[in-house]
């Protein structure tokens, strides 16, 4: 079987960027919802902490106590809320420092994400 | 602060102080930067004062220590930064070593990597039974890196190199028992019962910590890292050196060794697939299970006096447990790879051991029971993958796929031996004869497969895109017939039933990489441009 020409995946992904104000502020309620969303999907799985944990500067794994095994748990959780693969694991993998991400960051990179595809 | 306990409470006590681990937010106790820097203070505090004696429990069901924090050693990009971020934890592991207070670790629960090398740093250990005491070196087996935190030479100084090497090169799972049987632990007690807990602690502290005389045979067993693929021998070899050379000579030496291994071997591709491939046996697990946590109060599954499968009850129940049994009738049939699925069961087509993989039918079986099977198994250390076949057992078509695949190559001109000498260098572990008897294959082809030896390290790696392509089909074709019903679970079977390299990360992650199908885990998503345009404050590699 012949390979299919490889895309790159840079360049297949990149989303367009805010052309006009409206634009932009469409990009940021769709950040606000995806927020919203990250942070009801983070209240079911991480369902023992306190809910004023949940904020959007928190970090996932200083704050809210993410580890590896709650990143698999979330990805599940995130693919249903925005119904498309959601693997987290790597997005983890492309910060230098796992603390540092921060729920808003994180909805950020998803809803940025959904525009491309 | 929102996580405002930290991992470890500390209870005094007249003869000991007990350190309860207990990793906040998570299912399982992680022995990460903040539990390191919590007990490196607490060290610090006691140096001046020091308690009787240190006790080191988990709060946590199920679970001593699994790890120490995978997320750090994903993102560790060089070998500076793997050495910066786990510099902290490992002088934790050594300030324990040489606090100069007797320790003991209590392990009931998984001991896992950094659970069994800060088990190591203790001068006793207490084994709980339990079907999830389970000992078990997973750096190189599940992740393709080498240890860190002491097991390459506290091992092999405890148990000789012999039982070192099989623990840390072999990936041998070790129960209570066993662990009692080698030498590992001091003392074995059939449960975390309190008043036996508390005498074992008593005469354990009264006597001064034992070394084992080190094992005459101080080599590596050579299959060990012979019959390693070539893709992993390398790393083997290196693991080998590490554990015969810190049997004896300076612990300092032995342990900047493994730390320039761990460095080096943490940041190949290699190691990072393996990592990634963790997060994708844990996704299946998810969305098998849902919470990786058991709701409070849940109990455990004890198969009532009508459940009919002698085999499984026997698997199942080889463990008392003292609470309030859920109680489950009916009947789960432990099928073989030649039954057809139409009926619900269980199968476990390359053997009934422990991390293997069980084939769980869910077809027919009341909801309830498939789910409190599927926690049970799991807790048991198997690879559970709940299907709903439409005619045969996703195991036996999935080996079928490979053994027709392998007959089309035989029947273009090649020939059993460079079948199988391209199988075993390409890093699949399942023996093809084994593949052979899952899919039930007659013929004088596929006995040929079956008897074939590998006669070189030769990878035909046209042949293995092909086979790779024949597999993600038949996996595809599940997942429309919702045989199964995502992704993960396709990966994770193939890989568990073939043995699929894990420095490969798994088969639709290879396939992905290499142009064979497109991106079903959003990871085009995660490239460095696309990601550091969009993502503000948020340091990406490469953006």
């Amino acid at each position: 079987m012949a390979k299919p020409k490889k895309k790159s995946p840079a360049k297949r992904r990149l989303p367009a960027r805010p052309r006009t104000s409206a634009e932009g502020e469409r990009q940021g309620r769709g950040r606000q919802v995806a927020t919203e969303k990250v942070l009801l999907v983070l209240r079911r799985v991480l369902s023992q902490l306190p809910p004023r944990a949940f904020k959007g500067q928190a970090s996932l794994v200083k704050d809210l106590g993410v580890d590896s095994l709650k990143v698999a748990e979330l990805s599940i959780a995130l693919e249903d809320a925005f119904d498309k693969p959601v693997f987290l694991g790597e997005v983890f993998a492309h910060v230098e420092d796992p603390t540092s991400l921060t729920v808003e960051q994180l909805a950020e990179f998803l809803a940025s994400s959904g525009e491309s595809t | 602060v929102t996580l405002d306990r930290p991992p470890f409470t500390v209870e005094p006590s007249k003869h000991w102080v007990t350190l309860w681990l207990d990793t906040p937010g998570g299912s399982v106790n992680v022995f990460g930067p903040t539990a390191a820097r919590q007990l490196g203070a607490l060290l610090k505090g006691w140096a001046r004062k020091p308690p009787p004696a240190i006790v080191l429990r988990s709060r946590k069901r199920g679970s001593f220590i699994n790890g120490a924090g995978l997320l750090y050693a994903h993102a560790a990009t060089t070998p500076a930064s793997a050495r910066r971020v786990s510099a902290p934890v490992r002088a934790t592991y050594e300030a324990l070593a040489s606090c100069g207070i007797p320790s003991v670790a209590v392990i009931e629960g998984n001991c896992f990597g950094c659970g069994l090398e800060l088990a190591l740093a203790c001068t006793h250990r207490i084994a709980c039974d339990d079907v999830q005491t389970r000992f078990v070196m997973t750096e190189l087996r599940d992740y393709s890196f080498s240890p860190l935190f002491g097991g390459t030479y506290r091992l092999p100084r405890l148990l000789g190199v012999r039982a070192a090497a099989e623990l840390v090169l072999g990936g041998a799972t070790w129960s209570a028992r066993e662990a009692k049987r080698r030498g590992l632990v001091d003392v074995w007690l059939p449960s975390a019962d309190e008043r036996a807990l508390s005498a074992s602690l008593a005469k354990l502290l009264a006597i001064p910590p034992q070394r084992r005389k080190p094992a005459l045979v101080q080599r590596v067993p050579s299959a060990l890292v012979e019959l390693q693929p070539p893709l992993r021998r390398p790393l083997y070899a290196a693991c080998a050196r590490l554990l015969e050379q810190g049997a004896r000579g300076s612990e300092s030496q032995a342990a900047q060794r493994e730390a320039g291994l761990f460095a080096a071997s943490v940041t190949t591709p290699s190691a990072k697939r393996a990592m990634s491939f963790f997060f994708i046996r844990h996704m299946a697990r998810s969305a098998m299970l849902g919470s990786s946590e058991r709701a409070p109060g849940e109990r455990r599954l004890v198969l009532d006096k009508d459940f009919s499968s002698a085999r499984l009850r026997a698997l199942l129940t080889r463990q008392a447990d003292a609470r309030p049994p859920l109680v489950l009738g009916g009947d789960v049939p432990i099928l073989e790879p030649s039954d057809r699925g139409l009926a619900g069961g269980v199968c476990f087509p390359l053997g009934p051991s422990p991390g293997g993989l069980c084939e769980l039918v869910a077809k027919g079986l009341d909801p309830r029971t498939s789910e409190a099977l599927a926690r049970e198994l799991d807790d048991l250390g198997f690879e559970v993958v709940r299907t709903s076949p439409e005619e045969d057992l996703l195991s036996r078509t999935l080996a079928r796929t490979v053994i027709h695949t392998l007959q089309a190559e035989l029947r273009a001109g090649s020939t059993p031996a460079a079948i199988a000498s391209s199988w075993w260098a390409f890093g699949f572990t399942t023996p093809l004869r084994a593949l052979v008897g899952i899919a039930g294959a007659q013929g004088p082809t596929s006995r040929a497969l079956a008897a074939a030896r590998p006669r070189s390290a030769r990878v035909d790696v046209s042949a293995i895109d092909r086979l790779c392509a024949a597999l993600v089909t038949t996996l595809k074709q599940f997942l429309e017939t919702r045989a199964l019903s995502h992704p993960v679970q396709a990966d994770l079977l193939a890989q568990v039933l073939l043995g699929f390299p894990r420095e490969e990360g798994s088969l639709f992650l290879r396939s992905m990489r290499e142009g064979l199908i497109p991106d079903v885990y959003g990871m085009g998503r995660l490239s460095p441009r696309a990601a550091g345009r969009y993502r503000s404050g948020l340091s990406v590699r490469g953006a």
